[in-house]
């Protein structure tokens, strides 16, 4: 309806209550009379009530007379102000909604009475009938809406709800019993995406999709039956045809009589619940049928969660070790270990991948691959810790098998290799004799091929016993420039292509083994001459850093690119550049020096300029 | 003078013959056996050897094992034994058997006469 037509019917409203204010109270108290006059016992009561109603209407008149003319914000004002009334005078609930009941009668007897509408056209009369209509409801609903459900006392809590009511995100709905929608507030607008004009009178079957289209029968059965409906899951359909998850409440609303007269429906979308719990749902399925056990523990370190393959993996079912903490579940030398990684992940530290043991119901030792992370909370605070475990004890049989095959292969062929080598030696030894130098020759190029051959087969079996931590280490004291200087002098003497220059002293004693620290020296010299082909010389450097001793071997060669810089030291890795590729070797020798130093308490690494060189780092703990 | 006498245990028969032509190019008295227990005892009583070079792996015992015999017995307590194997980490447990010294093969043929040269001087 245009607003200039609106504006009119309520001028003419206001007209007639100006006129007859005095007819209509008059009116409402005769009328009131007769309406509760039946029980002569609540004859006090009917006084009072008249008294009340009196107020009421000379009230609604004043702000009609006096409200701006904007249908909405008078009936919102009118409805909070009257709620509020109601409770400061004393009024039950059921007669203000007697009153309200009341009110919306004498209005139209007043209206009748007078020629308002025959003036008005036939649209502006439907318009203005519903106005009055869904003005008194709403304010009934509300006023109900206050004293049934929330037990409001005193005016300060009432106009929190009346404000509550309107500001709220849920949708809150009043319905007559025919299931028609009475009253609607901006929290239904916010979610069905209707306004209070579209949806007032209707029934409430226009927000129920298709496929819960028996939930209006159901509703007006429970209404009927005067039952109460909590938190009802269920979908309704919007204004722009979207399916929502809902929530939905609903209470009776009956008169001074007892008699039903309609509902308070509350709907709350929980769309996004509904999401984030079936994402829940569906986390938790996940953990419960994964193969790796998962379970948890909270702050006090006691078990909180304990998945299916928690029971399989350890043999116990989740209320044998659920409140306990998880001490026996850990292999005794692992129990350390788990306490200290346990402050690392309560310090926000993540853990992945650590191979440990543990022990199941029957005793038996499991080998474990396991990741550790923090669980934290909705503000981020860490609550507790999950803990996954992997039972990893085909992969450790199958390295174990690969290990020892590497051990058995490596000894095989060190056999025919030791012949080899000696038939070679013997044989240049004899040209030498027979003054056949140009055999003697290739007998001893045929020794350096041999050697070449052990360095690899002895490579393979260095790093099967690194995996298995079983490289075998001394520990005795030697001085580590003399070690050095031994390494280069031996490099030195089958490396025609480079110098190799040494500089600077330690004078430090390192305890450990000085074979597999000259293992790691020869390596890096022998890496240093073989990816500096056009360079002509290799700078070893020998320094005491604050109680360490530092080596560094410098070539100049082709470099290592940024990205590989750590990956070098990676078992099998080898530079990876069509140029690097011609170089022999199977890529062992820095994972295996690596481990060496590691060993030693020590540490290698690498700065590399690409076209420029590198320069590999050794930093030894020393004897003092 | 007299050549030094050299007993030499592997069950591997061309790494016998690698040693026999090795250690006969240097001038010493070489015998070898791939069969331990009776051959060696038969051997032993034969010939007294200056030297015992013993592999750690034989196919049906542990060279140590006859290490530490040959160290038992008064007849054969003071013969020197180098011992060789392919695994380097071998070393420490063949001394602890009684070898008084230990050679990872493959070896360089310098470093066997070395060692040869100090138990035979």
């Amino acid at each position: 309806m245009p607003k200039h037509i609106q504006v009119r019917a309520f001028r003419e409203i206001r007209k007639q209550l100006i006129i007859h204010t005095e007819e209509i109270i008059t009116t409402a108290t005769e009328e009131h009379k007769k309406y509760l006059g039946v029980n002569k016992t609540r004859v006090g009561f009917v006084k009072k009530s008249e008294r009340n109603h009196v107020v009421i209407i000379k009230k609604i008149s004043h702000d009609l007379i006096h409200a701006p003319i904007e249908h909405a914000v008078v009936f919102r004002q009118l409805g909070e102000k009257i709620a509020a009334d109601s409770v400061k005078d004393g009024l039950t609930i059921e007669e203000a909604v007697d009153g309200i009941i009341f009110l919306k009668q004498a209005i139209w007897k007043v209206l009748k009475k007078t020629d308002v509408f025959t003036q008005l056209t036939l649209e502006e009369f439907y318009w203005l009938s519903q106005t009055i209509a869904t003005y008194c409801d709403i304010i009934a609903s509300k006023i109900t809406f206050t004293y049934h459900e929330l037990s409001i006392k005193t005016e300060e809590q009432l106009n929190q709800v009346v404000h509550m009511v309107e500001l709220s995100e849920d949708a809150i709905i009043s319905l007559d019993m025919k299931g028609r929608i009475t009253s609607w507030n901006t929290g239904a607008q916010h979610i069905y995406g209707y306004t209070k004009r579209e949806v007032v009178e209707k029934t409430l079957s226009m927000l129920i999709p298709e496929n819960k289209k028996n939930d209006f029968p159901m509703i007006i059965g429970q209404l009927k039956a005067g039952n109460r409906v909590d938190h009802y899951i269920t979908q309704r359909i919007t204004k722009d045809k979207k399916i929502i998850d809902v929530s939905i409440s609903f209470s009776p609303i009956r008169n001074s009589k007892g008699k039903l007269i309609g509902a308070s429906k509350i709907a709350r979308d929980i769309t996004e619940n509904i999401k984030i719990r079936n994402q829940l749902a569906h986390l938790a399925s996940l953990v419960a049928s994964s193969g790796d056990s998962i379970w948890s523990i909270d702050k006090e370190g006691k078990v909180v969660s304990w998945n299916k393959g928690a029971e399989i993996l350890y043999g116990y079912v989740g209320k044998e070790v659920i409140g306990k903490k998880p001490d026996f579940l850990i292999a005794p030398e692992h129990v350390s270990e788990f306490y200290k990684l346990k402050k690392k992940i309560f310090a926000g530290e993540t853990i992945e991948n650590y191979d440990s043991a543990r022990i199941r119901k029957n005793g038996a030792h499991v080998d474990v691959s396991v990741s550790m992370s923090p669980v934290r909370n909705n503000y981020g605070d860490i609550e507790g810790i999950s803990i996954v475990a992997r039972d990893i004890t085909e992969r450790k049989k199958l390295e174990q098998r690969k290990d020892d095959f590497i051990a058995l292969a490596s000894h095989e062929l060190k056999t025919p290799v030791t012949s080899l080598k000696m038939f070679a030696q013997v044989l240049a030894s004899r040209f030498k004799k027979e003054g056949d130098f140009a055999s003697a020759k290739y007998m001893e190029s045929m020794d350096t091929q041999i050697n070449k051959l052990t360095e690899i087969v002895n490579g393979l079996l260095d790093v099967s016993r690194v995996h298995q931590g079983k490289l075998m280490y001394k520990k005795e004291p030697f001085a580590i420039d003399e070690l050095v200087h031994q390494t280069i002098e031996s490099v030195q003497l089958v490396t025609n292509s480079h110098t190799l220059e040494v500089n600077g002293n330690s004078k430090r004693m390192v305890i450990g083994d000085k074979d597999r620290i000259e293992q790691v020296l020869t390596n890096l010299i022998n890496n240093a001459v073989k990816y500096s082909p056009k360079a002509n010389k290799v700078v070893i450097e020998l320094k005491n850093q604050n109680g360490n001793v530092l080596v560094s071997v410098t070539d100049f060669g082709m470099g290592i690119p940024k990205r590989d810089e750590t990956r070098i030291f990676d078992r099998f890795f080898q530079v990876d550049t069509p140029i690097v590729k011609t170089y022999p070797g199977l890529g062992l020798g820095l994972y295996i020096s690596k481990e060496i130093v590691a060993r030693h308490g020590g540490k290698l690494w690498v700065e590399s300029m690409e076209g420029k060189g590198s320069t590999f780092y050794i930093l030894l703990p020393t004897q003092n | 003078m007299e050549q030094k006498k050299i007993l030499v245990v592997d069950d591997d028969e061309i790494i016998l013959e690698a040693f026999k032509l090795m250690l006969s190019d240097a001038g010493y008295d070489v015998t070898t056996i791939t069969k331990d227990g009776i051959a060696l005892q038969k051997s032993l009583k034969q010939k007294k050897p200056n030297l015992i070079i013993l592999d750690v792996l034989l196919s049906g015992a542990d060279g140590r094992m006859i290490a530490r015999k040959l160290r038992s017995r008064e007849q054969t307590r003071s013969i020197p034994i180098i011992m060789v194997s392919a695994h380097p980490d071998a070393k420490d447990s063949t001394l602890a058997a009684g070898a008084n010294d230990f050679l990872a093969k493959p070896f360089n043929i310098d470093d066997l006469l070395v060692l040869v040269e100090k138990y035979t001087y």
